[in-house]
């Protein structure tokens, strides 16, 4: 059995279909798997989905609905929801000090870009996954948001997968793109101009990677 | 763990306190809370290292669906037609964008 852990980016993504979104669907329909979510996404999620609505983006009763896909998958035994306690915060502090400090000179590892929260959702991640491996199951931190992905894999504990992930339709290479930018396939060249959902052709096949 | 401890000595030591019937009353309160997480946790699909974070105490399942109603979850659309009404209206929401803004603005 895999756990998958879902950050609010990944849970977010649910709901509006963007790059990723069949990755999403792929973990929710993976058999023999559970998902967790972390009460902090819910929060988060929230947020982010008025602020669609704030912006213009969505009608009044499309903030209506998409609250209310939110609130029946909280409801929804498919996912677990798991209470972030003070141990959390304290790990997600020492973790924080571990990943978010530029040493003097060196500028732009990526991982200075991570937050309280992003640390939460690692905390967490790494309190589950340790227990996880002392029997044998694994656990995979689900996200798009980069500072906290690169911090997971320099955490040796811990597995995580970028949601963005795709594979060429043309050769196989998998790898993670940057959005709304032109991306060429390092290995045969095809170009995805700009990488979006409408020109999104991507065959990867979630299982396969993880 | 210590702080499951200090909580149990709390509740022991105040239900001494109270009168006989109380205290039975209680006890039927508490088995019939049992029985309700029991029942719970048996239809959620945890891996059993969960179950076992759960039970010493150092993981605790979150109760933010007690708090969402029933009925104002019931969603007027699916998720697939919601969908496809924003694909419709040719909206693409950076959903992740505002994510990483309000985590930006902590």
């Amino acid at each position: 059995m895999i756990t998958f852990l879902f950050d609010a980016c990944a849970l977010a993504r649910r709901y509006f279909e963007d790059i990723g979104t069949a990755n999403i669907d792929q973990i929710c329909r993976y058999p023999d798997s559970a998902i967790v979510i972390p009460n902090l996404a819910y929060a988060e999620t929230t947020s982010a989905i008025i602020a669609s609505y704030n912006t213009g983006m969505l009608d009044e009763d499309e903030l209506d609905d998409a609250l209310t896909l939110l609130d029946t998958d909280i409801l929804a035994l498919r996912f677990t929801k798991v209470k972030v306690d003070d141990e959390h915060i304290f790990d997600a502090a020492v973790l924080l000090r571990r990943h978010k400090v530029v040493p003097s000179g060196q500028v732009g590892t990526g991982k200075a870009g991570i937050g309280g929260a992003d640390a939460v959702y690692l905390a967490i991640a790494l309190a589950l996954t340790r227990e996880a491996r002392r029997v044998g199951d694994r656990l995979i931190l689900v996200t798009s948001d980069g500072a906290l992905y690169q911090s997971a894999l320099d955490e040796p504990e811990l597995e995580a997968f970028h949601f963005w992930t795709c594979q060429c339709s043309s050769c196989g290479h998998i790898r993670i793109p940057i959005k709304a930018q032109d991306n060429t396939c390092p290995a045969c060249g095809k170009l995805c101009q700009p990488c979006k959902f409408e020109n999104c052709d991507s065959t990867l096949e979630v299982k396969s990677v993880l | 763990m210590d702080a499951a401890i200090a909580y149990e000595e709390q509740i022991v030591s105040t239900v001494r306190r109270l009168p006989f019937h109380k205290r039975l009353e209680v006890l039927r309160i508490v088995q019939r809370m049992e029985r309700e997480v029991v029942e719970e946790e048996s239809r959620l699909k945890l891996p059993q290292f969960m179950r076992t974070m759960i039970a010493a105490g150092t993981l605790e399942l979150s109760s933010l669906a007690s708090y969402v109603k029933a009925d104002s979850a019931r969603p007027r659309v699916s998720l697939e037609e919601f969908r496809h009404r924003l694909r419709e209206k040719e909206v693409s929401v950076p959903i992740e964008e505002y994510i990483r803004e309000e985590r930006g603005k902590r």
